[in-house]
């Protein structure tokens, strides 16, 4: 069913890749061609692609090798040599767009890989008003930026969040240092304790814990 | 590289020849080697066969099972080792050829040949693996839950793979002894014994100590030691690795911790000068057992039992805590005020002459030059060094000198022009790198003690500043071993214990206090070594791989007759090492066991 | 946003003529509140009562699901999908366990299949009876969320002697479903769903030709189809505005292409449809659970193949195979062989999707939730611009954003 729809932009262009595993169409694309490829799924009448599912982001770093040694439950803390050795892979990422057609009742995905040291995608949400937070979703995951988007900044993590956590070298357990407390002005009471403030920072102000190195403080 | 190599000391026999004890060489497993047919050294001609309709070029010594592993196609089998004699016992490698129609041929005898088309996937090949599966478990006990196999066990894993039906049997399972000690470091369960034999011609055709053999008939057989002669060999230890299922165990590991909590890393053994490359299986600080890792020109893909338990020292009886003081004055100051202290004591000392550096023959080549840098700065008027005493040696893999870097020691202090006297003599202060080898008395005579230590001891105990030092299983590091071999560590242990830090960090820190500068890490002590020495020159630390390389100058002129010896066709095209990225197998040391 | 202080002297406050001073006002909604269902925060911007301007602020739940999963086995992932939408977890968990049998290329027994319908639309009755209630109290008609309340309380009931567990369930296996109907179940279900449509009509007579209820949300938070289509809207959401997209129709999977139900539809795109809409979907969801107590097959509740469903505990305890069998299964993971897909289903707030990597291991390369709340959410700001901050919470409360499937 889908593989007509295959057809067709294989047929409007030339040069991209089709495949299809357990009944999903994917149409692999190149950057350049992306916004094209997709609008024209959108708009032309016989795709009529209208609703944007999703766009998900990859990290393909160990689809070979398991960054721990041991089994499936192995500890996850790597030793010395699995992360020396760590694997590069490229492409790195791939972002996958799951477009589906509600009047015609077929879906097709469309993958685009991306190198690690050029992971830029333009943005689609001129397309779709909903690309807007799933693309500020991969870039908070993956930081995979997304060239043209209005607002490209954290979705879930808060802004001070250093890393990107879905990356596969982002171990697990990694924790994050401390953010110094946020300065709310009262409008009537005056600024408040924090940074610039009189005040003292949170972290300082316990009774009984002295000379606590706030980048420790655990 | 070879060609100069000098002829082993013992008198060459020609391979096939039956030893004293009866037991043959059988040179690797290939058909008709029993009789001595691998006399005739079979030239490397490739031929191609066929295997599941894609063209292969395997080596004509190739069995099936090699020529089909080389394009990642996986025939299962127990009783097969590369390294040992054909047993054709378990019937798990028989597949369909060509020569044969019709019939299945062992995929473990059956020689290669040009042309030859076979097949690895029909339903009579599917029916046999599952056949076989089901036959290899009538008897199997219900162990799982309990054998330290599980995780690493092949009749789990080709179960899930060829087999997957639930039991037909509606009896009882046979029941056979269980928990038998064979030696000192292996025990037997009979029921979860598939009888591949694997292990009975280990003992015959390696380690060359006939101990165990095939007693009883039919289902009751048994594999057993002979009456009053326990599993004693010092390669005992091998058996337990080539079992493929859980009926040789390690009684050293038993118990102690499920497979897959465990994280591999590559390493060296330090129990002797072999250097034999193990892999160090640890979880958080502790090291839970080595395994050997396969390096022909060092030790193929064996160890010693010695040499396997030779990670007790690094979990056992350590110093941890950074202390300054002795007996009840001691107490525990942390990493940087050990630091000031040892630096204060030192001051006094320097350039005056009376001190000494004592470095073990223990460390690792980047701890020995980080002492004598400090041994320079400090202006050093006694180098000396120690070790392990030295014991019982062989014609395989075990050495006497029961120290890892003897031959490194020797190389940096050839570097650094200093000479290596044996006693410590009488100081104003000594600086011990490792205090293998030191004794009470030996340290009588001086008068300030700066130890680094790994482990705690009667001298350790009488240090003025002990530093704990890291085993050389936790960190990363260079040592030569007895012939020359350059080989590398990684450090195998995830976790920080306490205060431990490798010992050159320590002389490092120590150099800094006293106004000099020490290396920051390993590779900069190797680069240190490697501009002076002129055997190293032109290497880098992280150009290093994992099989080492061997430094020719040092290449000895007497070789035991068994040693593995480096030699350009070592690593050469046959064995696992032609498995394709990706591909399931197991461990080289178990033969695909696990 | 800054705020422009005017000198409040500057007017003469006690001339008549004198204008109001007015600026605009920020307020934040959140997270913690009442009525930010799941944690999410709003800086609202207002000009008097009227909203000018939202920005949603979201990740207060965020627990990190897709991490978790990709260090998790397959089988060890399932807790974790009942905890994405925590109203109808039946939905989730079989969502995911679709996803996975696509890839391997199996299919659960046909109980199992009706097994699966019948507790996915039990759960779906206990979401659309949240949302429902949750918009009563919120808008002061506390009876009605107790009325609700009480209807969820006698499915929860009967889903906890079925699965074991009130809400996260993790009932479903790769290949089936965990545990069967107990004896006298079926007779308890049957006898509790009038109860449930009761209170149903209850709620409806309570509501849905209720003056104040009407004047609060009808013309609400209004959006046209094609919008909401652009928004990525699917569901109840997308129904209301007129679309006739259900994936249980479009796409019938499991056992629903046997199942005789209709889709209801609005015709508005607001509030009161989105409202309305839940009521019938509840009576709905009723007729399929009758089906389904009508079809179910007699026969095993999981597949027999080793390889993917555990075998059954006498087996594991009295011969190698099964130990073993269990042993590879639980410690390594099932192994899935490499690939991708994306599987939908119909979630009680629209379609949910898995979107599942495998690179042939025992434990997920990659999974990402395709939340029905999320794009919802996103338009949020869109559908409460210009209306009365009234308003927003009927309009927060009829999209049903649940917290934990949007965060993951």
């Amino acid at each position: 069913m889908s593989q007509a729809l295959i057809d067709l932009v294989r047929e409007k262009f030339p040069d991209t890749a089709g495949s299809s595993h357990r009944g999903d169409e994917v149409v692999n694309v190149r950057r350049e061609q992306l916004v094209e490829i997709v609008s024209y799924l959108r708009n032309d009448a016989a795709c009529d692609m209208k609703l944007l599912r999703d766009i998900v982001g990859v990290d393909l770093l160990t689809w070979r090798t398991e960054m721990t040694g041991g089994g499936a439950l192995a500890s996850n803390e790597a030793p010395a040599y699995a992360v020396q050795n760590k694997p590069r892979v490229e492409p790195r990422f791939y972002v996958a767009y799951n477009l589906y057609s509600i009047t015609r009742k077929h879906s097709l995905r469309v993958r685009l890989d991306l190198r690690s040291d050029d992971a830029k995608v333009p943005t689609i949400t001129s397309l779709y008003r909903t690309a807007d937070w799933w693309e500020r979703y991969v870039y908070d995951m993956f930081g995979i930026e997304f060239t043209g988007h209005p607002n490209l900044q954290r979705l879930l993590m808060y802004p001070e969040f250093q890393g990107f956590p879905l990356r596969k070298d982002y171990p697990v357990r990694k924790r994050q240092p401390l953010v110094p407390e946020l300065d709310f002005p009262d409008l009537i009471r005056g600024p408040g304790p924090g940074p610039g403030g009189a005040g003292v920072p949170m972290s300082q102000t316990h009774v009984g814990r002295q000379n606590v190195d706030p980048n420790t403080y655990d | 590289m070879t060609d100069h190599m000098p002829p082993p000391s013992a008198p060459a026999r020609p391979p096939g020849d039956p030893s004293a004890s009866g037991a043959v060489n059988t040179a690797g497993g290939q058909p008709g080697a029993a009789k001595g047919q691998a006399a005739i050294p079979a030239p490397p001609k490739m031929v191609k066969v066929v295997v599941d309709g894609t063209e292969v070029e395997a080596d004509s010594r190739d069995n099936l099972i090699e020529a089909a592993r080389r394009i990642g196609v996986a025939i299962p089998y127990f009783c097969y080792h590369p390294r040992l004699s054909i047993a054709g016992q378990c019937r798990m490698c028989l597949v369909e050829t060509s020569d044969a129609p019709g019939r299945l041929v062992p995929g473990c005898q059956v020689r290669v040949k040009e042309g030859l088309k076979i097949t690895t996937n029909s339903p009579a090949v599917k029916d046999n693996q599952r056949g076989c599966m089901e036959f290899h478990l009538i008897n199997h006990p219900v162990d799982c839950a309990i054998c330290d196999q599980s995780g690493e066990c092949k009749l789990q894993d080709y179960y899930m793979e060829y087999d997957h039906q639930p039991s037909r049997i509606r009896t009882y399972k046979l029941n056979k002894p269980k928990r038998e000690i064979f030696g000192p470091l292996v025990v037997y369960d009979a029921e979860r014994c598939i009888m591949c034999t694997r292990c009975v011609r280990f003992m015959d055709e390696v380690a060359k100590e006939p101990q165990l053999a095939v007693v009883q008939r039919g289902s009751h057989s048994l594999i057993s030691t002979f009456p009053g002669q326990p599993l004693d060999s010092k390669y005992s230890g091998n058996t337990v690795d080539i079992c493929p299922v859980g009926a040789l165990l390690n009684r050293d590991f038993r118990f102690q911790s499920r497979v897959w909590f465990v994280n591999k890393s590559p390493t060296v053994c330090t129990g002797c000068a072999n250097g034999c490359n193990v892999y160090a299986e640890s979880r958080g600080e502790v090291i839970y057992r080595l395994l050997p890792r396969r390096n022909e020109e060092v030790n193929q893909v064996w160890m010693c039992d010695a040499g396997r338990l030779s990670y007790h020292a690094s979990n056992e009886r350590r110093l941890e805590w950074a202390r300054i003081g002795r007996g009840d004055g001691a107490e525990s100051v942390g990493p940087r005020l050990a630091i000031e202290k040892a630096v204060e004591l030192l001051k006094p000392l320097q350039g005056q002459g009376g001190v000494g550096i004592y470095v073990s023959a223990q460390c690792t080549n980047e701890e020995a030059v980080a002492a004598f840098q400090l041994g320079a700065h400090l202006g050093a008027q006694r180098y000396s060094t120690g070790g392990v005493p030295p014991g019982d040696s062989d014609d395989f893999l075990i050495r006497a000198d029961k120290n890892p870097n003897t031959n490194g020691l020797r190389l940096v202090a050839q570097a650094f022009g200093v000479k290596l006297e044996e006693s410590v003599g009488r100081l104003k202060g000594l600086i011990a790198m490792r205090t293998d080898g030191l004794s009470a008395n030996s340290l009588q005579g001086t008068e300030l003690f700066i130890a680094v230590a790994q482990n705690e001891s009667a001298v350790s105990a009488l240090a003025d500043v002990a530093l704990p030092c890291q085993s050389v299983y936790e960190q990363e590091g260079t040592l030569v071993n007895w012939y020359g071999r350059l080989q590398r560590t990684w450090a195998s242990v995830a976790a920080q214990r306490a205060d431990a830090a490798a010992g050159w960090s320590w002389a490092s820190r120590i150099l800094g206090g006293l106004g000099g500068a020490g290396p920051g890490n390993a590779a900069e002590a190797f680069a240190a070594l490697a501009q002076k020495s002129p055997h190293l020159q032109g290497l880098t630390f992280d150009a290093l791989s994992e099989d080492g390389m061997v430094l020719e100058e040092l290449l000895p002129r007497d070789w035991p007759a068994r040693a593995p010896r480096p030699s350009p066709a070592a690593h050469s095209v046959r064995g696992p090492q032609t498995t394709p990225p990706g591909m399931k197998v197991g461990d080289e040391a178990s033969g695909g066991s696990r | 946003m800054t705020e422009q202080v005017l000198d409040p002297h500057a007017h003469d406050p006690l001339s008549l003529d004198a204008e109001l001073p007015s600026s605009l006002m920020t307020v934040n909604l959140g997270p913690s509140h009442p009525a930010m269902h799941g944690t999410v925060r709003l800086v609202v911007t207002l000009d008097g009562e009227t909203i000018v301007e939202a920005i949603p602020e979201i990740g207060f739940l965020h627990r990190g699901f897709s991490k978790s999963s990709e260090n998790s086995t397959w089988h060890q992932v399932l807790p974790y999908t009942d905890r994405l939408n925590y109203v109808s977890p039946i939905l989730n968990t079989t969502g995911y366990i679709m996803g996975v049998e696509k890839l391997i290329g199996i299919k659960p027994t046909e109980r199992a299949e009706y097994l699966r319908v019948l507790g996915g639309e039990i759960s779906r009755i206990c979401d659309h009876l949240t949302c429902v209630g949750a918009i009563g109290l919120e808008l002061g008609a506390y009876t009605v969320f107790l009325y609700a309340i009480e209807a969820r309380e006698l499915l929860w009931d009967r889903i906890a002697e079925l699965t074991g567990a009130r809400v996260t369930v993790s009932w479903t296996r790769i290949s089936g479903v965990a545990t069967d109907m107990p004896p006298g179940w079926e007779q308890r279900l049957r006898d509790c769903l009038p109860r449930v449509l009761e209170l149903t009509n209850e709620i409806d007579t309570l509501l849905t030709r209720n003056r104040i209820f009407v004047d609060r949300t009808r013309g609400i938070g209004v959006i046209s189809g094609e919008e909401a289509i652009d928004w990525g809207f699917t569901g109840p959401c997308l129904r209301a505005c007129g679309v006739n997209y259900d994936v249980r129709k479009a796409h019938p999977y499991s056992v629903y292409d046997r199942m005789d139900f209709e889709i209801p539809l609005g015709s508005r795109g607001d509030t009161y449809d989105r409202y309305v809409l839940r009521l019938e979907e509840i009576r709905q969801s009723h007729k399929i659970v009758q089906q389904c107590l009508a079809q179910m097959p007699p026969g095993p509740i999981i597949g027999d193949d080793w390889r993917y469903a555990l075998p059954p505990k006498k087996d594991v305890f009295g011969s190698i195979e099964g130990v073993m069998a269990h042993f590879k299964l639980i410690m390594e993971g099932i192994q899935v062989p490499a690939g991708e897909v994306y599987v939908y289903t119909e979630g009680a707030n629209g379609e949910l999707g898995f979107h599942i990597v495998s690179n042939g291991k025992g434990k997920p390369y990659a999974i990402q939730v395709r939340a029905p709340g999320f794009p919802i959410l996103s338009a949020l700001a869109r559908l409460i611009k210009g209306h009365a901050v009234a308003d927003l919470i009927p309009i927060f409360d009829s999209i049903n954003m649940i917290g934990g499937e949007v965060e993951q």
